[in-house]
């Protein structure tokens, strides 16, 4: 296994918008289709080990918390689910891999009302698989899908640091997507626009059980700590083969990715990587977070501010650990470039 | 809607002279390798807070 540990985090992530490369082997795909039937299938009993059920976690943080289910006041079942992430999501369904955030919280989700759930059963705490699945307008195929064995670009930026209020922007493969398009099929939150729950802010979202359940006020809870790609750590058996490059966040600072300008300081009009030095001028400073090159990603080498004091002072505490073999990966990050050939991978020199 | 690098920070109006097109040729990504050996047990989670209305 192999993967990018920053155990104390990137604080702040509550707010933030992020930038990265990615791609999935088809047989990684495979891999989470059958571990979601594996466990999501499983008859359900107590501490049921859910956490990135058919997930494929691309960038994740924070913790794992209890979800308890209560048929007639009495605990029918619960599970670990996973923390808060940016990856994809599998079924027993669908072709492709959906494109996924959750954002996780340490606060119960509430007591459904019954408009979300059926019978008397209600749930406290997070649904997994959820969060956000980020989609197109009209069930039942509403899912961002991503291809296999290609390279994909995420812009994601967000405010869900306070209250039950948050934002969301989204850019996937240099598209825009808002609106209705940000329809969530967990139970963490909801977009405003998606379902219907009032005002006209495309990139708005709620705490869905604040929006259904008004006596129960929880918000968003974000927690940044651990940190990791694809994985932290503590989630390490979880991993899946992936490939990434170009890591970019930035804390405290929003991104309105439906302007184009916004995002060619990322992604050029040929669909490729640009230099890092656009995007930090746009955003105002460097990012906390910047894994740039093979090498950097192999070493775990942060040179963004969390990591680096400019112009040579490496900051430890900011700096990832690396654990397992990480190779350098060649054709490189490209939405219309050469893509390899599925299946075999060039490795290159870091 | 507040954003910001939309508004106070034009790129387009003020790109750095040194902005270039990454050249990739070799050395911008990277694989990452499966989770193998035995499961373990994921880490406690947080406390459950139930509270009621």
């Amino acid at each position: 296994m192999s993967y990018l540990d920053l155990t104390k985090g990137v604080p702040g992530l509550g707010k933030a918008t992020v930038s990265f490369w990615f791609r999935i082997p088809a047989t990684t795909r495979e891999a989470a289709r059958a571990d979601y039937i594996n466990r999501r299938f499983a008859p359900a009993g107590l501490n049921d080990d859910l956490v990135f059920a058919g997930s494929i976690p691309l960038l994740s943080w924070g913790p794992s918390v209890l979800q308890a289910q209560f048929t007639s006041g009495v605990m029918s079942n619960s599970a670990f689910v996973g923390p808060s992430y940016i990856g994809l999501q599998m079924d027993d369904v669908v072709a492709e891999a959906m494109l996924s955030v959750r954002f996780q919280s340490t606060n119960p989700a509430g007591l459904n009302d019954g408009s979300l759930s059926t019978g008397n059963s209600f749930q406290i705490g997070q649904q997994q698989p959820g969060g956000f699945s980020y989609s197109t307008e009209g069930m039942p195929a509403p899912d961002i899908f991503v291809a296999a064995d290609t390279w994909h670009h995420l812009i994601t930026s967000f405010d869900v640091s306070t209250g039950t209020h948050g934002s969301l922007w989204l850019a996937f493969d240099d598209h825009n997507y808002n609106g209705p398009q940000l329809y969530p099929s967990g139970e963490v939150a909801r977009s405003y626009v998606g379902d219907g729950g009032g005002g006209s802010d495309p990139n708005a979202i709620d705490c869905v059980f604040n929006l259904f359940s008004g006596w129960f006020g929880y918000g968003f809870d974000p927690v940044d700590n651990p940190f990791g790609t694809p994985v932290p750590r503590d989630y390490a058996v979880h991993n899946l083969p992936v490939e990434m490059a170009e890591l970019q966040i930035f804390t405290g600072r929003t991104l309105d990715t439906s302007i184009v300008d916004n995002r060619r300081a990322f992604i050029d009009a040929d669909g490729k990587p640009v230099d890092p030095a656009a995007a930090a001028l746009l955003m105002g400073k460097r990012p906390e977070v910047l894994l740039h090159g093979s090498g950097n990603w192999i070493a775990g080498r942060n040179t963004g501010s969390l990591g680096l004091r400019l112009p040579d002072t490496v900051i430890a505490a900011g700096q990832f650990t690396p654990t397992g073999k990480i190779d350098a990966y060649s054709p490189g990050p490209s939405l219309h470039g050469d893509q390899g050939t599925p299946g075999l991978r060039k490795r290159t020199a870091a | 809607m507040r954003t910001e690098g939309s508004t106070d920070k034009p790129y387009v109006e003020n790109p750095p002279e040194h902005l270039k097109e990454v050249h990739w040729g070799g050395g911008l990504a990277v694989h990452f390798y499966a989770a193998d050996g035995p499961p373990v047990p994921p880490p406690p989670p947080v406390a459950l807070r139930i509270a009621r209305p």
